[in-house]
Order: C-alpha cells, then structure tokens, then sequence
C-alpha cells in the first residue's frame, strides 16, 4: 500500500511537471505537440549517419 | 565524415566543388529544393615562400608539416594547401627581428616603454591574445615591413599536453594557416564590398579594397621559430610576454636579420554555396535558416565538417518528419557555405546578394562551426537567449545524462571566482548566451543586415593542436575530438530544436526583456569605463607629473617615461539612459501582454513580422566609424581584437580611443536606434490589445 500511494504520487508530480511544462512561442495544445514533434525529431538522428557521411 | 574529410578540401579545390556537388544531391534525395549559387571571389594562394635567417647565422625553416604514419590523410600533400596566411600581402624585405608577444596594443606599449621601435623591423608574434589578423595589421601600424606568427608550445604545443600522434597537442612543424582578412573592417570578398560577387559584379581594383593588409605575413611552427627566437639579442622580454620554448626570451632587435619573400597568384575562383528549402505549409515568405561551413583549409574534420554533418543530419531528420504528414509551417532553409575560412566569402557575398530579401523573410539564422565533446556553448542576439535555454533543459548531454543546461550551468559554476557567481549560476532555472563578435558565418547576417543569429555548438573536453593544419584529420577526431559521435548527435538535436521551433511556433519566441537586461548591463559598463578612465588617467598623470616611474625603474635599464594623457571629460548619457528606460517598459508590457494572450488570433503576419525585423531598427545605416559594412549598433567585432566582441562598439571604441567627440556622436546615434527598437515593440504590443 505504501508503494502505490508513492507511485501515484510520483505520477502526479510527473503529470503536474508536463502539464506546467511551457514553450515560448507555443500555447496549451501546440506546445505539447511541438514538444512531441522534437521528440520524434530526435530519434530520428543516428550517430552513424555523421560518421559515414 | 568519412567521406567529407577523404580528400582536402578549401576554396576552389577541385574536391570542394566535388563534395559541394554531393551535399546538394544528398539535400536533394531527401526532397529539399537545392541549388548550388556560385560566387566569384578573390583567393590568393602561394606561389612562393621563402623564411631564412641570414644573420648572425643560416637558418632556412622548413614551412611544411610532415605526414604521419598515424594519419591516413596526413600525406596527402599534393592536394594540400601548404602553411600560408590567406590575403598576406606580396613582399621579398630583409630586416631585423623583433618580438612583440601576442603583437597586440598592450604588448607594443610595453615595447614603448623599452624603447623600443619596430618601423622597418620584421616582427615574430606568437598566436593567441587576441585573433590572428590584429598582428600583422597592428605591426604594419607601427610601421613593421614583416610579421610572422608562431605557436608557442606554452599555448598551443608540448606545453598542454602530448603532442600529436601521441595526444591531440601540436606537433613541432604543425603551423596553423589562417586568414589575416581585416575581418573587423569588412569580410567577404575584397573586390566587391556590399554587392554579391557575381560574375557579371562591378569589380573595384585590389588596392582600393578596404580590408587587405600591405606587408608580408607567414605562420611557422615551434620549431621554425626556435632558432630564430634563440639567436634574439636585446632586453629580456616582460615576463608576461614569454613562453615555453627552452630559451630565454629576448625582444630583440636584432642581432637576428631575417629574409621574407612570399607571392601570391591573386586568382578569383568559384565559391559553391549549397542551399536547400523545404517551403513552409502557412508562411512559405518566413524563413529561418540553418548554416555550417564545409570549406576547409585541409581536410577539416573538426573545422567545419564536425558541424557539417550535424546539420546534415538534422535535414534528413527533418524530412524524415514530413514522411508522417508534418510541414513546417514557415520555410526552413539548410545552408552549406564555401569560403569561409579564407574570410566568410560564401556568406557575405550571399547575404549581399540576397540582402533585400533576406531582411523581408528571415526570421533568424543559427550558425554552427565544428562540435566537439563538452559543454553547450552559445552566442547571439539576446532575444532569442530564453528559447535558447528553453531548447537546452530538453536536450540531454550524453555522458551525464543531465540536461546540457544543467551540465553547463555546472561547468560555468565551478569556474566562477566568487561564491556569490556560483549562486547566482546555479539557482537560476536559464543560462546566459555570449554576444557575437566575428569569426563565422553569422557575421553578415547579424552584423551586416541586422538578422536576429546565433552561433551554437558542443566543446570544451576536446582540447588539442589540429586546429588549420593537416592533422585535423579524421584519425584524430575519432581519437581525441567526438569519438562515439554523441556530441555531434547532442548538437544536431540542439540546433534542430531550435530550427523546429521558430519553424513551427505561432508568435515568434523573441524575449525583449532578456535583451533589455543584457542591454542595460553593457550601458552600465561603458558609463563605468568613462569613470574608471577618469580616474586612471588623473593618476597616471600625476605618477608621470611626479617622475614615480622613473623612480621605480632600474637605472641601469633603458626606461622611456610614458607620456601623460588628455583628462576625461564628461560623456552626456541622459538620452541613452532615457531611451533604455523606454526600453524597459515597452518589454515589460510586451512580456505582459503575450502572457495574457499567447495565442492571438489577428495579425499574426503583421505581428511576427514585427517581431522578427525588430533587430533591424538597430542598424546604423552608414556603419560603424571607419568600418561601414558593420551596421549593429550592439554587436560588432573589436576593431583591435578580431573575432572578440566590443558590445555597443560606436560607443565603447570610441571611449577607448579617448574620442570624445565621436563618443558623444554614438552615444545619440545608440539612444536613437534603441528608441526606433522600442516603438517597433510597441507595435507588436499594440496588435495584442486588439482582443
């Protein structure tokens, strides 16, 4: 019991920090789009790809 | 990188055309439209050089860089340009030797003071203390009719560390080439100032170019330089001026008389710049763009492809996003510059060709210049400082896993003097970028057209000697520089963050209060330096008034008294202090208002657009004084230091010249631009109110 109220405590630590999280020049919804968009972004890159080209 | 560093690849090369060609196509095959827009410009390359000591004994040096067995490229020789200082003058002079330190303002004071004059003299300067081109441009001022410039092992040699191939340090004949361009005046090609240099251009003829120095002037390594430097005679030089090498230093001049003869071919060659654009989905006329060069004074792995092929890597990335339906809303376009290195020729002549509408659609541009692995570092226009940090909290660095804000903020932290810097670091959530003096290609954008830019990369735990010579080489970067290639990765996802979000955000990301913060810390700082000179030179005079130097001095040396200086008059502020006041307010209001309304609904074109040319309200449009093409009232290369930057440079130069009059003169035309910035503000403010 004692772990799974500090599970859903640090779960809602974690979603109250996303949630809080702002980027200028974005709002609400757009940020958290933008947010994903730079996530997909960066597993896209390979360090392999510097290397050979 | 292993295919951009095979071959050496500078200006003009047949390679550089080559890897130009494969840059565009591989833009192309990931569904950019890419062209490559060919420039002409000026590049003399060596016909010959000659350095020898003819007296009091024979020495030739040596002016080549031997291969290595440990590097593969390292032998490429044929292709190679040899160690030679891009737009040296002509010349064949045989003179005495003097050595002058860095070859700095400061250190010819200090030869004052020995009494002693470099006019017809050849001078040696060591590297560093200030960038390359000040040293032949400052002996040529006092009337020096040569320069050499040399690595000492105490900055860039056996001093820091093993040597190469054993450690990543300068080996003794690695010389590093340069260009001695008077970047500070005007870069780009000298025969066509503020125009591209097209073939068709009006040429002007060389001797009326503007930045071209008029003596001779050669980079050697420690080991040329040795016997030349052990065989000075003369005073023993200030204990500051001194390096490494096991010798004693001496000033000179003579006994050592020194031969001189280098000539050049003064051709115009090609200049290939690759530009590729993904057109935006609902703002195709707003542009922001993303450069690195891929020229070469060798075959430049860590200067430029390390920041090359990062830049690559974000395009591809990018259009790999748009395989899932995404479009960039404005238009993003990827540049790859030739010519930088012998002096931002790709750039420049680009930027003037295209100067109109560049400062109609572009939104920002974000240079890079080689990475290496360590620490974020970053410089610009300080609107743009807030999103800078905002992308760095959401970027891992790959060794810690911190972000690389935090490792930064750590780095700058631990190396701060006093525990009230360390505090301040630490506790705040964002970082400080640097102002952009000169040295990359950001320089005409920012500079020249008033173009909101940052210059960004990884570096720090990457120290080493390669720097413009041979050894910057592939071997050594796999062995010393980004070995897993982590940090060109850490760049990529930096700079492509950056990208992305001025791409796709609905009003630009552009901080005003940051900037006026910056701002009103370097007006303090030039009203404090009025007040410090005042001080000084009151008692400097009194010191010369009552002969304390020559009381100080040893009898039995040479000493010269320096001679007293005018007294510091009083500056008038009050508009300048008027106008940031201005400032402040319109950049509270702005911050308030976009708040309370992040997403405004009308407008939007005319409100980001004045947002995004705010920057040019603060362009002079006759230039800095003595240098026209330089038109930021803000941020410009020191006219005396190179690529460092003198932040208010109208203003502040002129008070370290003691100009008083043309320090008043910048101290009105800087309060007017800030006032011109502050209404555009208001602008923008104004479109807000309009619920």
């Amino acid at each position: 019991m004692k772990h799974i109220l500090l599970l859903v405590f640090i779960l809602s630590i974690s979603t109250y920090t996303f949630a809080q999280k702002t980027i200028q020049g974005f709002a609400g919804e757009s940020a958290k789009a933008e947010l994903a968009l730079e996530d997909k972004f960066d597993s896209y890159l390979k360090a392999s790809n510097l290397v050979s080209g | 990188m292993k295919h951009l560093t095979a071959r050496p690849h500078h200006l003009g090369s047949p390679m550089g055309k080559e890897y130009a060609e494969w840059m565009r196509d591989q833009f192309r095959s990931w569904g950019y439209e890419t062209e490559i827009e060919t420039y002409k410009v000026l590049f003399p390359t060596p016909k010959v050089r000659v350095l020898e000591m003819v007296a009091p004994t024979k020495y030739k040096a040596k002016l080549v860089e031997p291969a290595l067995k440990e590097d593969a490229t390292s032998g490429q020789v044929k292709e190679q340009l040899p160690t030679y200082h891009g737009f040296s003058a002509d010349g064949d002079v045989t003179g005495e030797l003097v050595f002058v330190g860095y070859g700095v303002p400061s250190d010819y004071d200090e030869l004052d003071k020995l009494g002693i004059d470099v006019k017809g003299k050849i001078v040696i300067a060591k590297y560093g203390g200030s960038w390359r081109g000040i040293k032949p441009k400052m002996a040529q001022e006092k009337g020096a009719i040569g320069c050499i410039i040399y690595s000492d092992p105490e900055d860039d040699g056996y001093f820091q560390g093993d040597v190469y191939p054993k450690g990543p340090f300068r080996p003794g004949l690695g010389a590093q080439r340069g260009s001695v361009l008077d970047l500070p005046v005007r870069p780009g090609d000298p025969l066509t100032p503020n125009i591209g240099a097209t073939e068709e251009a009006k040429r002007i003829e060389r001797a009326q170019a503007d930045n071209l120095i008029s003596i001779p002037v050669i980079p050697i390594g420690y080991e040329d330089a040795l016997p030349l430097l052990r065989a000075l005679g003369g005073p023993v030089a200030p204990e500051y001026m001194r390096g490494a090498l096991p010798i004693t230093y001496h000033v000179g001049p003579g006994p050592v008389k020194v031969h001189l003869n280098l000539q050049f071919d003064w051709k115009l060659v090609d200049c290939h710049n690759v530009i590729a654009k993904m057109k935006g989905s609902e703002l195709p006329d707003e542009w922001v763009m993303r450069g690195n060069h891929h020229d070469a004074w060798v075959n430049g792995a860590a200067d430029p492809v390390s920041g090359m092929v990062a830049l690559m890597e974000e395009a591809r990335a990018i259009a790999e996003l748009t395989k899932t339906g995404w479009k960039p809303k404005r238009t993003i376009v990827f540049a790859g510059w030739d010519g930088e290195e012998p002096g931002l020729l790709g750039s420049t002549e680009w930027a003037e060709d295209h100067a109109q509408e560049l400062q109609q659609k572009l939104v920002a541009y974000i240079n890079s210049d080689g990475n290496g692995r360590g620490f974020l570092y970053a410089e610009g226009s300080h609107t743009l400082q807030q999103m800078v940090s905002d992308v760095a909290r959401d970027v891992k660095d790959p060794q810690t896993g911190v972000s690389v804000l935090e490792r930064r903020k750590s780095a700058m932290a631990a190396n701060a003097t006093s525990a009230k810097a360390k505090k301040e670091i630490i506790n705040s959530p964002s970082m400080t970028i640097g102002a952009l003096g000169s040295g990359s290609d950001y320089s005409p954008f920012i500079q020249h057209l008033g173009i909101p830019a940052l210059n960004i990369g990884f570096g720090g735990e990457d120290n080493g000697g390669e720097y413009h010579s041979i050894y910057d080489s592939y071997d050594l970067f796999k062995r010393f520089k980004d070995p897993t290639f982590e940090y060109g990765i850490a760049l990529a996802k930096t700079a492509g963050r950056i990208t992305l979000r001025l791409a796709n955000s609905n009003v630009l990301p552009f901080d005003f209060k940051g900037f006026y913060q910056t701002v009103n810390g370097y007006v303090n700082e030039v009203t404090s330096l009025v007040d410090n000179m005042r001080e000084s030179t009151e008692v400097e005079n009194q010191m010369i008034r009552e002969d304390r130097y020559k009381q100080a001095s040893d009898p039995k040396t040479t000493f010269i008294q320096p001679t007293a200086k005018d007294p510091v008059p009083h500056l008038n502020f009050s508009n300048l202090l008027n106008a940031e006041a201005n400032l402040e307010k319109s950049a509270s209001t702005y911050a308030e208002l976009i708040k309370l309304n992040p997403n405004p609904n009308t407008n939007m074109d005319r409100l980001n657009k004045l947002l995004y040319t705010a920057e040019q309200k603060l362009t002079i449009a006759e230039g800095l004084p003595r240098r026209p093409w330089f038109q930021h009232s803000i941020y410009a290369p020191g006219y005396y230091t190179g690529y460092g930057v003198k932040t208010l440079p109208g203003v502040r130069e002129a008070i370290e010249q003691r100009n008083w009059k043309e320090a008043q003169e910048q101290i009105e035309i800087l309060a007017s631009n800030l006032m011109k910035y502050s209404k555009q503000i208001d602008e923008a403010s104004a479109i807000l109110k309009m619920r």
